[in-house]
C-alpha cells in the first residue's frame, strides 16, 4: 500500500453511541476493503469485514445490531476477531484453538477523538492525532463532547462555521447546532456516507472556543 | 497442500485460484479464451424449434439441428466473437446438446465428450430421458462472478443457514450421515435423501402424475460437469438442468429449465394440474436461487477486500472438497496451451 493510498487513512465511521449496545456494528468500504465496528460483549473493535472462511462479507448493512456472523456458513467470531461458532466443526473442520486463531479475521485500525470514532485499513501507521493534528484533534473532541445529543436535522447556513478533518464536514451554528457529514470514504457507495446533527445538552451550553 | 487436522484444507498458494481470478478482465479474457472458447458446454435440449443459442464470456453460440428426433439427425453451429465465426463440435449425451469450439486442425483434439462428462455420462444420459414436457428456460442474474455461483452450487452444507425454510426443511434431518458426495476430478455428483414428508410429498405428486422415473430414489442429486453445468434432479423423476454464464467478470447468470416428466397429460385436468404443478415447482426453485444470490454477491464484494493477505487463503472443510477440485481444474484448463 502507497503511504498516500486510502487505506492508509483515518475515516470517520460513526459517533461512540452508535457502538454502545452489545452487537451494535457500523460499516463501511475504503477502496476494495470492507471495514466493521462492533461492540462484542462490551468491546468495540474493527476488523476487516470479510469472512476468513470462504471471503463473504460479514455485515453487508451500514449499520445494525447483530452477532459478527456470516451469513453464508453461520461463522461467528469474538473480539478478537477469532471464529468461535463453526457449524459442523467436529465433523468438518475440526479446528482446535490453534487453528481456529489462524483463520481470525483481519484486524483494523479503529481511534476515538472524543466522541468521534475512526477506522483504518492499515494497522500500522500515524495515530489518528498525528494525522489530523493535534489541534484539530483537540477541537473535534471538545465539539464531539459538548454535542451529545442527537436531534432533528438542521440545514447548515452560510454563516456557519465550517471545519474539515479527514472524511469529514462539521458546520457549527452560531446558535449550538452541530452538523456532522461523514463522507463515504473512496471506493464506497453513497449508503456509507452518513450526516447527523447534533446539539448541546442544554440550549445555553458554554461551547468549545 | 497442508492437510489439517484430518477434515479440513487450508489450500497454499496455486491450489486455488487467484482471488483475483474472481474480478479482473484479465482473468475473465483468458478464461474466455481457454475455458469457455475450449471446453465441451451445455447447450440445452432441443425443443421444436431445433434452434440452440447460447452467450458465455462474450462467445455467442449457435446451434441448429436438421433432420430432427425423427432420424438421420444433424447438428451444426458456429461460436461467434464479434466478427470471427468458428464451427462447433456438437454432441449428445441423452437429450443433453454439448458444444465446443472445434479444435484445430492437427491439433491435440482435446477430450471427447464421453471423456470430458467422465464417470457421469451414462448417468446423465439415463436421466436425461425425462428431460420431457419443458418449461420455458429461466434466467437469473447475480451481480457476482460465475465461479462464485459454480462455488455455490457445489457447497454442501450452507443448506441451514442460507435456506433455513426451503431445502433445509426438505432434506433428511439427519442429512449429514446421508450425504453421500463422489469426486472424480472436474466433475462430481452429490445426492441428498429427501425428508420423509418430502418424499412424501413426491409419492404423492408421482401417484396423480404418473411421472417418469430414471430411478426409484427419494434423493435430490446434483451432478456436476465442468465447467458450469449441473443436473439438479428429485425423486428420480424431475430433471432440471442449469448453467452458469459468465457476462462479466463481476456479472453472471444462471440459467435453468425444469422438466417434469408427467405421463398421464390426457385431459384438460391432468394438463391443468400439471401446469399448476410445474409453476409450483419453478416459483420454489426461483425462491431457493434468489436464497443464494445475496451470499454469492457478498463473496463477490469480500474476495477484494482481503486480496492483498496471503496467509487468508480460506478453509474447505470435508464437504467442500469439489469447491477445491473445482479450482485446480480450472488451474489446469487455464494453464493449457493452445
Amino acid at each position: 500500500m502507497q503511504n498516500d493510498s486510502p487505506e492508509n487513512r483515518w475515516f470517520h465511521l460513526c459517533m461512540e453511541d452508535d457502538l454502545a449496545t452489545p452487537n451494535a456494528f457500523v460499516t463501511t468500504r475504503v477502496g476494495a476493503v470492507p471495514l466493521v465496528a462492533q461492540n462484542i460483549k462490551g468491546r468495540v473493535v474493527a476488523f476487516r469485514n470479510v469472512c476468513t472462511h470462504r471471503f463473504a462479507v460479514i455485515h453487508g448493512e451500514p449499520a445494525g445490531c447483530g452477532p459478527l456472523r456470516c451469513p453464508y456458513h453461520g461463522w461467528s467470531f469474538d473480539a478478537d476477531g477469532v471464529p468461535v461458532g463453526l457449524p459442523f466443526n467436529p465433523t468438518d473442520f475440526q479446528l482446535e484453538a490453534e487453528g481456529r486463531r489462524r483463520l481470525a479475521l483481519h484486524p483494523a485500525s479503529l481511534a476515538r477523538c472524543g466522541r468521534l470514532v475512526f477506522v483504518r485499513v492499515a494497522t500500522e501507521g500515524p495515530s489518528l492525532e498525528e494525522e489530523l493534528g493535534s489541534g484539530t484533534f483537540a477541537r473535534l473532541a471538545a465539539l464531539s463532547d459538548a454535542f451529545p445529543r442527537r436531534g432533528d436535522a438542521a440545514e447548515p447556513a452560510h454563516d456557519w462555521e465550517r471545519i474539515e478533518a479527514a472524511n469529514l464536514r462539521l458546520h457549527l451554528a452560531p446558535d449550538g447546532a452541530l452538523v456532522l457529514h461523514s463522507a463515504a470514504p473512496a471506493g464506497a457507495d453513497s449508503r456509507f456516507s452518513r450526516t447527523v446533527t447534533l446539539y448541546p445538552i442544554t440550549a445555553d451550553a458554554e461551547l468549545p472556543a | 497442500m497442508s492437510a489439517h487436522p484430518v477434515h479440513s484444507i487450508v489450500p497454499e498458494d496455486g491450489a486455488f485460484l487467484p482471488h483475483s481470478h474472481f474480478w479482473t478482465d484479465e482473468a475473465f479474457a483468458r478464461e474466455r479464451e481457454r475455458v469457455f472458447g475450449r471446453c465441451w458446454l451445455y447447450m440445452g435440449v432441443f425443443d421444436d424449434t431445433d434452434v440452440l443459442t447460447a452467450e458465455m464470456a462474450g462467445l455467442r453460440f449457435e446451434l441448429q439441428r436438421r433432420g430432427g428426433a425423427m432420424g438421420g439427425e444433424a447438428m451444426e453451429g458456429v461460436c461467434r466473437d464479434g466478427e470471427r465465426v468458428r464451427p462447433l463440435e456438437i454432441d449428445r449425451c441423452g437429450a443433453l446438446v454439448f458444444a465446443r469450439v472445434a479444435p484445430k486442425e492437427g491439433g491435440d483434439g482435446g477430450p471427447t465428450l464421453a471423456q470430458h462428462l467422465a464417470p457421469y455420462g451414462e448417468r446423465l444420459a439415463m436421466m436425461s430421458a425425462n428431460c420431457l414436457n419443458p418449461q420455458p428456460p429461466v434466467g437469473i442474474a447475480f451481480q457476482a462472478n460465475w465461479k462464485a455461483l459454480v462455488e455455490n452450487t457445489m457447497d454442501d452444507f450452507h443448506g441451514s443457514t442460507v435456506h433455513p425454510d426451503t431445502i433445509h426443511p426438505a432434506v433428511h434431518p439427519d442429512w449429514q450421515t446421508h450425504l453421500v458426495t463422489e469426486r472424480h476430478g472436474a466433475n462430481s455428483d452429490s445426492r441428498w435423501l429427501l425428508a420423509d414428508g418430502t418424499a412424501g410429498w413426491w409419492a404423492k405428486l408421482d401417484a396423480k402424475l404418473r411421472m417418469r422415473r430414471f430411478a426409484e430414489e427419494p434423493f435430490y442429486r446434483h451432478t456436476f460437469i465442468f465447467p458450469n453445468f449441473y443436473l439438479a434432479t428429485f425423486y428420480g423423476a424431475t430433471v432440471i438442468p442449469h448453467r452458469v454464464d459468465p457476462v462479466a467478470p463481476d456479472a453472471a447468470v444462471l440459467r435453468w429449465q425444469l422438466f417434469l416428466p408427467t405421463t398421464r397429460l390426457a385431459t384438460a385436468r391432468e394438463q391443468a394440474f400439471h401446469r399448476s404443478t410445474a409453476t409450483y415447482l419453478i416459483d420454489s426453485a426461483s425462491t431457493v436461487i434468489a436464497e443464494d444470490c445475496p451470499v454469492c454477491e457478498a463473496v463477490q464484494q469480500g474476495r477484494p477486500g482481503i486480496a492483498d493477505l496471503p496467509h487468508i487463503t480460506g478453509i474447505y472443510g470435508r464437504r467442500e472438497r469439489r469447491i477445491l477440485d473445482f479450482h485446480q481444474a480450472m488451474l489446469r484448463q487455464l494453464g493449457e496451451t493452445a
